[in-house]
């Protein structure tokens, strides 16, 4: 404990408290108070091209998006809407495999410490790296009239399934299990250094305890471990809903830009991206932070639901 | 003692970390040097390299080349100029002259580029004389970069110079359509020679003629080969040569065809979205779909071109995998490498684009003309970039532009007696490859320019600029989503894509567009003739 020994002291203390603070409450102020306030104030406005400023279009930005994606159901922004939720099923079936695979590390199963390394390297690869990588496993090449498969294209070959994998036709049902597929080796890693996190918090005592009482791999994991790191999960849970907010390197950089026909594989954040990185920026940007902010009035609610539904299934745990 | 030590260390690290962000701010102290941020595109740089050292040769050291050293210019190359343009304007490293493929209206509307009528009224040497650059200038280029500060405004200002025109139209590999034997019926024209094909198809029906010989045949030495080579991944722009063309034609280019329609050009004065409803975009689109769509498939493309991005497509047809695809005149610099491994079995030329049909047959060419340089306002040599501008404008430059890249610079061709002149200079410039001359001949060769652009509007005699929606929007005719017509196409009617009563259909998108517009800028917008 700081003991203040007289007024200069006290003031340079006071100074110092205020001078750590500003920092942080500057950043604060710029990078959330003032970047929210303006992203709402924009959903208000127009861009007129005339007066070369914004101007108030009341709630038409908001009627516009709703009418056209919930009214009329139009189906380009429709399944621009569904897709953005997709984020969500990525990391639902994330969920077991990292808890499993945590687990595995956790009850220290062979080559370990390797198989850590290995599962953590997509996380410290860049995404373009990894979607090129990911692409040309299942591209297929023509070079002087001949055909060329990427490994995996070949492998399902050897079994007779022989789709375009990388078609963004309308028919095509490839690219979004090819998306869930990539969302998941590169959304693992982080997720089971997570969860090992947890797991490794446990208390020898009970593992051990356990054991002596006869307790197997997989009784231990549901009766044990899984109660035990609960309250990670349920912020992970909460992590995995806000997740809609991020989702568009994954199908964007995969379909190599192609929308998809009727917006087939575009979602809201790649929308977003979209529409304040052309070149009508201006213009576009009133559009982009309705979306952003009719997104998050949806979102909002159901991360507090599920923070409630799992708060209520959650034991009070501590150790 | 270590709680003021910590102290101590937080403060310098606060300090620092304060400075820091200063600096990142401030950036380097700037050169004097002449700097360039450039699109590179797939023309190269060499052309402009060499033109800014001699214009810095003779700003600086009388015409002595040899003394430029890389200390008195520097060239950028940055594929996302046009995107970024704003930031880089405003940065403190703002370059001299901004070379992009593309123009930003918030750029000119928030003052960030400089006025360049100036250089537009200068003189630049021709084989006529002198002549200033915006009698020199192709006109429609010159009204393209012309506009008011804001729209509705009633000055109007050159904000940018073209640095190219880009002609697209159809590549076709000659060595292989020579190899083609016709085996189908349908019409040839004079195209076939001993059963050969021995020229380039001049009409549609020729064209599918010819694809339907290319699948009848299946390979060439061996070797399996499609007919055309063409991407769904990417937008419209590598489709809008042939629907532009075919549109043009059949509606008529200048003056409507059509009772009760207006013409092509009208089109782009984009005031209503009934335009939409001109038959020249369904009858264009349908040809479009016979090229490339037979029993609810895609038909005579190559691969799957809905795995495909463009860049897949042209270079394929470089090393002679198909006979036909879509491209531009940069295509044999471009590719010039595999161009050259190849050149047995490739000989690329780029063709008219074949006529809709014997009745709308004018020989017409699509350019792309976005391709511009211009001078932010923050630029350091701001007098010499204009200069610049200027300079690179001669006659001798121009024939040297061509030279390096095999392009054209829209200058100097306004009548048809220039047009012959100017492709005689060209091609007398060098020892040029089969694929330039087509080049050549596409550009100088053909009746009238085929452009997106609201060309109509100065005929009226008006002092308006072309409609807000054109120059402040510049709206695509056929929307960006040009991947859901052609994916739609297999399975419906283009009738329906375009005019249907489908909320998807060109058209109501284009009302509920032109609702907004209107209410906003209604009494603004030029209406047709």
């Amino acid at each position: 404990m700081i003991v203040i020994k007289n007024k200069r002291s006290k003031l340079k203390l006071y100074l110092f408290i205020a001078l750590m603070l500003s920092v942080s409450l500057l950043h604060f102020a710029i990078f959330y108070v003032y970047v929210n306030f303006d992203t709402v104030r924009l959903t208000f406005f127009r861009f007129d091209e005339i007066e070369n400023g914004y101007v108030f279009n009341g709630f038409k930005n908001y009627a516009d998006v709703i009418r056209h994606t919930f009214i009329e159901g139009r189906a380009t922004d429709l399944n621009t809407f569904l897709n953005t939720f997709r984020a969500i099923s990525v990391n639902l079936i994330i969920l077991p495999i990292s808890i499993i695979t945590a687990y595995a590390f956790y009850k220290k199963v062979y080559a370990e410490k390797t198989f850590r390394v290995i599962f953590y390297l997509p996380s410290i690869i860049s995404i373009v790296v990894q979607c090129s990588a990911f692409l040309a496993m299942f591209k297929t090449y023509t070079y002087n009239g001949e055909e060329f498969y990427g490994p995996y294209n070949q492998f399902f070959r050897l079994f007779g399934y022989a789709p375009e994998w990388l078609s963004t036709a309308s028919e095509g049902n490839t690219m979004w299990p090819l998306i869930y597929a990539f969302g998941i080796i590169a959304g693992l890693g982080t997720n089971v250094i997570l969860m090992s996190s947890a797991m490794l918090r446990i208390p020898s005592s009970i593992t051990e305890a356990a054991e002596l009482d006869g307790c197997g791999f997989y009784r231990e994991l549901f009766t044990i471990t899984l109660p035990l790191i609960m309250p990670t999960i349920t912020t992970w849970i909460t992590m995995i809903v806000t997740s809609v907010f991020g989702f568009f390197m994954q199908p964007m950089l995969l379909t190599e830009g192609a929308r998809g026909t009727d917006n087939k594989f575009y979602t809201i954040p790649w929308q977003i991206f979209d529409q304040v990185q052309n070149g009508a920026a201006k213009s576009t940007i009133p559009a982009a932070a309705t979306l952003g902010i009719l997104l998050s009035l949806i979102i909002m609610p159901l991360v507090t639901l599920m923070r409630w539904i799992f708060k209520k299934l959650t034991p009070e745990v501590s150790f | 003692m270590i709680k003021k030590f910590i102290a101590l260390l937080l403060t310098f690290t606060m300090a620092f970390g304060t400075l820091g962000l200063v600096a990142c701010g401030g950036g380097t102290k700037q050169s004097d040097a002449f700097t360039v941020t450039y699109y590179p595109g797939g023309y190269g740089n060499d052309w402009l390299e060499e033109f800014v050292k001699e214009f810095v040769a003779e700003k600086k050291y009388d015409g002595d080349v040899s003394k430029v050293t890389s200390a008195d210019y520097k060239l950028t190359p940055r594929e996302d100029v046009a995107a970024y343009s704003t930031q880089i304007m405003k940065s403190k490293n703002c370059p001299d002259v901004i070379m992009a493929n593309a123009i930003k209206n918030d750029d000119i509307s928030d003052g960030l580029i400089a006025d360049i009528t100036d250089v537009y009224n200068t003189k630049v040497a021709t084989s006529n004389g002198e002549i200033a650059i915006k009698d020199y200038i192709m006109p429609e280029s010159k009204m393209q970069f012309t506009r008011s500060m804001r729209p509705a405004g009633t000055d109007s200002y050159q904000w940018a110079i073209p640095w190219t025109a880009i002609p697209l139209s159809i590549a076709y590999n000659e060595t292989l359509l020579k190899k083609i034997a016709h085996t189908t019926s349908g019409n040839v024209g004079d195209c076939v020679e001993d059963g050969f094909w021995a020229k380039a198809p001049t009409t549609f029906e020729e064209l599918m003629t010819c694809f339907a010989d290319i699948k009848a045949q299946g390979t060439v030495d061996g070797n399996k080969i499609s007919a055309f080579g063409w991407s769904m991944k990417d937008g419209m722009l590598w489709f809008e040569s042939l629907i532009y063309v075919w549109w043009a034609q059949y509606q008529g280019l200048d003056d409507s065809k059509i009772e009760n329609q207006n013409s092509f050009y009208d089109f782009f004065n984009l005031d209503t979205a009934e335009k939409y409803k001109q038959s020249g975009i369904v009858k264009s689109l349908e040809h479009i779909q016979e090229m490339i769509t037979a029993d609810g498939s895609f038909a005579n493309s190559y691969g799957d071109p809905s795995a495909l991005t463009i860049k897949d497509v042209q270079p394929a047809f470089a090393r002679g995998e198909m006979v036909f695809c879509l491209t531009g005149d940069f295509f044999a610099k471009e590719y010039k490498t595999i161009l050259a491994n190849n050149s047995d079995k490739v000989n690329a030329k780029l063709m008219p684009v074949p006529a809709y049909d014997n009745e709308h047959n004018e020989n017409y060419t699509f350019l792309n003309i976005t391709n511009c340089m211009y001078v932010p306002n923050n630029a350091k040599n701001k007098d010499m970039a204009k200069e610049f501008l200027a300079f690179i404008n001669d006659e001798e430059h121009l024939i040297r532009f061509t030279e390096l890249t095999g392009a054209i610079r829209p200058f100097g061709a306004n009548t048809p007696s220039e047009k012959t002149a100017m492709k005689e200079k060209y091609l007398a410039a060098k020892t040029w490859g089969d694929f330039e001359k087509s080049t050549f001949e596409l550009y100088f060769g053909c009746e009238d320019l085929v452009l997106a652009f609201p060309r109509n509007y100065k005929r009226r005699g008006e002092n308006a600029e072309p409609s807000i929606i054109y120059t402040y929007k510049n709206a695509r005719a056929l929307t960006n989503d040009y991947a859901s017509i052609v994916d739609k196409m297999r399975t419906t009617t283009v009738q329906k894509i375009v005019v249907g009563n489908d909320d998807s259909s060109l058209y109501k998108i284009a009302v509920d567009y032109y609702k907004d517009l209107e209410s906003a800028y209604g009494k603004y917008m030029i209406k047709s003739l």
